[in-house]
């Protein structure tokens, strides 16, 4: 670590602070202001591109058989934004709600469907407060109605779209929240209006001959169906706005809405209760969810400092490039800090909870705090750098499909542990005679779990037993994967900061400056507390501190043993350290 | 317990396997205006009507959960719980637009379990007017 008496420091240019048009990020909700001033609102908008335009079906659709996009009233007049955006220079995006949105009344739909409020796994009908302090109620779109609708307003949107020579890409919004260690979409639903459509679909598959007799009494069972039912339903969406919407379509997003999970209504609803320090930890858990967080929800009197400064660091124009499905934009990707990943955890919804029991969420969320993605599967890019990835895999959720992704990954240098608990035998087998054909060396240890690591090349599958994991206490799980991942030999900078100090790396590659360093890696810490916090990043090898950004309420002392972060409350700051091999 | 004793506390509670023998009350949510009570109070006043390894709070009748949350009232010297079924909640929460109107929600639509000790405590008050 190179010790700097007077660090250079930096600050970021500060943006302005937007109103009700821009409730967070790059949203824009056109219909909270006259149109004759949406020339000036996006004149002045200087956030991340593009700028999301969320599409209300309630507002361009008042009775079932009309559409109006400007013809009537002049605040659902999208080509008049389209055109102004244009004219301006602006992007933009436009979002369509695929899910009850908790950002729009009645979730977005058309009041004349709003029938059957979504209810939550409590039997509690789910809303959400907005930024405004209005209280959005969902409704359930298990709705046949609602499904039909859909289908003929998309179908409507596409003509006008065409008709207007508007090309702007349109992604579909699945609204989601985080519900502990896994995310929920605001889809899922136990309605009525979900039952009856679960009933028919229980029929169909009896009918088809798919379904056991006894499957009523099997309740793991009927939640497996239960939620195929709820993908099938989901999928429907999808499917109909890709083909009505195809010269636009650009795909589905998963966004996550802070402040929204159904049982935050009773936070919020109390002047008393709400502190922006709760949303920190929601915000990153989006990150580790490969949710594309956002603060929409969230009023002006939340979002001040420091949490204002933790979204505008996390949700960045290089992060939202990230997660829209184009390739052009790799070059700026790799020149902007971007949240460091050093693990890919490869499961179902379901299978979070596995690696929840083995005490690696755990382990992660000391050593790496946010710094790991849960993940359906790991796709293997063309192009893609060798030995750069490490992922762990359930054997019990292995397919041949994903048996075949895992080995892919080993060919490439990765690095894989697989917990072998529950993997099919034919898997097994077809794992050893892997192992015997290619003549692969294959060491085997017994520390808790026997483990064997069968390498190849740089890549290596480390297997172990979860079973073994299970009755142990927190300190051996957190040895045992201390032991497993000190094998990876990660660069890492640890950070030891006070409880309620939220941190959280992100990197980029070195610039034409910066060539003693093959990367710049930048923790941001954040006093979420009204008490004076401290922090310290100890020394490593291989780092050097560089320099302190948008130091705020903080001081920062280097010294050889590592950096002092000194916070009063509220305080933030992100450093900058060069990393060498 | 943790809040201001002006506070009104609400509890919100679901029937398990209604009309059925196993049929059971839940509590969903108990809560103060200034946050979730405190789990370690309510577990400790639980215990006395635990009668299985469930994580929730879980009674074998309404009156139960009536008498626990009375406890936890005056534990907290809160003057009033205001309970509430989900049934009520659901019908309440289609009828707000705001959140002004969703605080009323346990007010308008929930059964209230006054304080006994804080009612006699008001009764004091007026006591040094009247007497």
């Amino acid at each position: 670590m190179v010790g700097l008496e007077d660090p250079l420091q930096l600050t970021t240019p500060e943006t302005r602070d937007y109103d009700t048009v821009f409730p967070g990020e790059n949203w824009f909700f056109f219909w909270r202001t006259s149109p004759s001033l949406w020339e000036s609102k996006l004149a002045e908008y200087t956030g991340p591109a593009p700028i999301f335009v969320p599409i209300f079906w309630g507002l361009h659709s008042e009775n079932p058989d009309q559409w109006d996009f400007g013809t009537y009233r002049p605040e659902t007049d999208l080509k008049k934004l389209y055109e102004t955006a244009r004219a301006l220079g602006k992007e933009i995006a436009l979002l369509l709600p695929l899910s009850p949105a908790p950002f729009l009344p009645n979730g977005g739909l058309p009041s004349y469907l709003a029938r059957t409020l979504v209810i939550d796994e409590d039997d509690l009908a789910v809303a959400a407060i907005d930024n405004d302090g209005r209280l959005n109620k969902l409704f359930s779109f298990f709705d046949p109605r609602v499904f039909q609708g859909f289908r003929t307003f998309t179908a409507g949107l596409g003509r006008f779209l065409s008709e207007n020579a508007i090309g702007c890409e349109i992604y579909g919004v699945d609204s989601s929240f985080v519900d502990g260690n896994s995310s929920k979409s605001f889809f899922d639903d136990k309605s009525v209006a979900f039952e009856r459509g679960f009933s028919r679909y229980l029929v169909q598959l009896k009918e088809e001959g798919s379904l056991a007799s006894n499957i009523q009494e099997n309740s793991s069972a009927m939640a497996e169906l239960k939620h195929n039912y709820s993908e099938q339903i989901k999928s429907l969406y999808e499917q109909a706005a890709a083909e009505t919407l195809a010269p636009n379509w650009s795909g589905a997003l998963k966004f996550g809405f802070i402040g929204g999970a159904p049982q935050d209504i009773f936070g919020r609803s109390s002047d008393l209760w709400e502190h922006a320090g709760g949303f920190f930890t929601p915000l990153f858990k989006m990150l580790t969810m490969e949710l594309i967080p956002s603060s929409v929800l969230l009023s002006p009197d939340i979002k001040k400092e420091p949490l204002l400064k933790a979204l505008k660091d996390v949700v960045t124009d290089a992060f939202i490039r990230s997660h829209l499905e184009s390739g052009l934009y790799e070059d700026d990707h790799l020149s902007s800090f971007n949240p460091v990943v050093y693990f890919e955890l490869v499961s179902s919804a379901q299978g979070v909870a596995h690696f929840e029991r083995t005490g690696l969420l755990n382990y992660l969320g000391r050593q790496y705090p946010w710094a790991y993605r849960s993940v359906r599967e790991a796709k293997l890019e063309q192009d893609e750098e060798y030995g750069a990835r490490t992922c762990f895999y359930l054997g019990s959720e292995l397919d041949p499909t994903s048996f075949n992704q895992m080995l892919k990954l080993l060919m490439n240098g990765s690095r894989v542990f697989l917990d072998v608990a529950g993997m099919p035998n034919e898997l097994e087998k077809k794992l050893s005679m892997f192992t015997v054909e290619n003549n692969l060396k294959v060491e085997t240890i017994n520390y808790i779990s026997p483990i064997e690591k069968i390498q190849l090349g740089e890549g290596a599958i480390i297997t172990y037993h979860s079973d073994k994991l299970a009755d142990v206490s927190v300190i051996k799980k957190l040895n045992f994967w201390e032991t497993m991942t000190a094998y990876l030999k990660i660069k890492h900078l640890s950070v030891q900061a006070d409880d309620d100090v939220f941190f959280f790396w992100t990197s980029r590659a070195s610039n034409a400056y910066e060539l003693d360093y093959e990367e710049i890696r930048r923790v941001s810490l954040y006093n979420t507390t009204s008490y004076k916090k401290k922090a310290h990043i100890v020394s490593a090898k291989n780092f050097a501190f560089l320099k302190t950004i948008d130091q705020r309420n903080v001081e920062v002392k280097s010294t050889p043993i590592g950096i002092d972060v000194q916070m009063l409350p509220g305080g933030s700051v992100s450093l900058d350290f060069g990393f060498y091999e | 317990m943790n809040m201001r004793s002006n506070l009104q506390l609400n509890l919100v509670y679901r029937i398990l396997n209604e009309g059925k023998e196993d049929s059971n009350v839940e509590v969903l949510k108990f809560f103060s205006d200034t946050g979730p009570l405190n789990p370690k109070k309510l577990d400790d006043i639980y215990q006395k009507y635990r009668f299985d390894e469930s994580e929730t709070l879980l009674f074998r009748t309404l009156e139960e959960m009536g008498q626990f949350a009375l406890e936890v009232c005056q534990e907290a010297g809160a003057p009033e719980v205001f309970v509430l079924s989900n049934v009520d909640y659901n019908i309440g929460l289609d009828t707000c637009n705001n959140v002004r109107a969703f605080r009323e929600i346990f007010r308008r639509y929930g059964n209230v379990i006054e304080n006994p000790d804080q009612s006699r405590k008001k009764g004091n008050i007026f006591n040094k007017f009247f007497n």
